[in-house]
């Protein structure tokens, strides 16, 4: 009878140290993952607060977005994301990815919305190509940005369409805009029309649309 | 529009030229395509939508590199063309209609007869640049449509006119007006 209690004793202390053992490896399990998902805190600080229009921090916010990225397509097994810990997480993450969305969109935007008005080509009297001088000066504040963009194109599809949009916006008006001054250019003080009386004229591709009787 | 986002619609040299084909010595692409007019020098009408296709030309190409290189860095060959010829469309998609205006109120008003050498100036372009670079052959396309039009009212303006021309023997001096003026290109 005696030992028969004993036994069950034994049985239930080796289950309750098998359920500690398990216990203590899934809490290390979770400590790890809770880990690749942490961002650091001078990542957070850069993505959050570090002033985007200065090209010498780029490099490292784009750092600092790429590990950002990197934890939001980590990949889980079934059933970790709904641990509450790892969703608290993974949340935290998600919402420092949206807060730096809207900040670099809000800068980048700010950009080409800047880009001022076409600039009224030199003209003299000249018949111009187009200069495209206001785009071109946002083209190269830009250029810097560019593996953001990039990140956003692949990341956050909205704000990546957004930013796209207010470029066309903005190109539009500028290259639009010089067409039409050098259409005015050429109707003001260049086109002439073809006087029909004048039997021997020639185009300066050299064929001959008059009759030269 | 003047690049749309079908493969192969860019007027990209660096494109063209991934495609084996060498086209630096074509106007739009060379060094400095485009002259530039001092003040006083004229041009017709089909010397300045010559002109106009070649300056959009050329600032369709710029544009091109820059669009790439800030939205599509990584992008090569036909995804390039899509994702960034899908960016010009909407950067230039008023050019189309800018074009069509400046037809139809400066170049085609008044003497409709030079839309023969509009023609001809367009059917030049679409030899030289529709065939490698299909989005320009579009516009082009559109633009010689309504052109073409323009010189079919010319010459039924021409027809009617010397249907209802009388002439008598005994009155006539000189050659019949509507032959001075009727183009050459259509004898």
């Amino acid at each position: 009878m005696m030992g028969q209690e004993i036994q069950q004793l034994a049985a239930i202390n080796n289950e309750m140290d098998t359920q500690a053992r398990n216990q203590r490896e899934l809490l290390a399990e979770l400590d790890k993952i809770l880990g690749r998902l942490a961002l650091p805190d001078e990542a957070l600080v850069l993505l959050e607060r570090a002033p985007l229009d200065k090209p010498e921090i780029l490099p490292a916010i784009q750092q600092a977005a790429s590990l950002l990225y990197e934890i939001l397509g980590a990949k889980l097994e079934r059933g970790i994301r709904e641990i509450r810990g790892v969703a608290e997480r993974l949340a935290f993450v998600e919402s420092s990815a949206a807060k730096f969305e809207s900040r670099l969109v809000g800068s980048l935007r700010g950009i080409i919305l800047g880009a001022g008005q076409p600039t009224r080509l030199n003209r003299k009297g000249r018949l111009e190509r187009m200069k495209l001088g206001a785009l071109a000066a946002v083209d190269q504040m830009l250029l810097p940005y560019a593996p953001m963009v990039a990140f956003l194109g692949a990341k956050a599809p909205q704000c990546f369409l957004d930013l796209r949009l207010a470029y066309e916006g903005e190109a539009r008006k500028i290259v639009t805009a010089e067409l039409l001054e050098i259409i005015e250019a050429a109707k003001q003080g260049h086109l002439i029309r073809r006087d029909p009386a004048d039997k021997a004229y020639r185009t300066s591709i050299g064929w001959c649309v008059c009759s030269p009787l | 529009v003047i690049s749309s986002n079908k493969p192969g619609a860019t007027v990209s040299p660096q494109e063209l030229a991934a495609e084996g084909t060498d086209y630096s010595a074509c106007l739009p692409f060379a060094e400095k395509p485009v002259p530039e007019l001092k003040g006083k020098e004229q041009v017709t009408p089909a010397q300045l939508l010559d002109y106009l296709v070649l300056v959009v030309t050329e600032a369709s190409t710029r544009q091109f590199d820059s669009c790439q290189a800030i939205f599509f860095p990584g992008a090569t060959g036909s995804e390039a063309i899509d994702k960034v010829g899908a960016i010009l469309d909407g950067v230039l998609a008023n050019l189309q209609e800018a074009l069509h205006r400046t037809l139809d109120g400066l170049l085609l008003k008044g003497d409709k007869s030079v839309a023969f050498e509009l023609l001809q100036v367009i059917e030049s372009r679409r030899d030289q640049l529709g065939g490698e670079i299909p989005a320009l052959e579009a516009t082009l396309g559109a633009l010689e449509a309504r052109t073409a039009e323009a010189g079919r009212e010319f010459i039924r303006a021409e027809l009617n006119a010397i249907h209802d021309f009388r002439a008598t023997a005994k009155r006539r001096s000189g050659v019949f007006p509507y032959v001075v003026i009727f183009p050459v290109s259509l004898i």
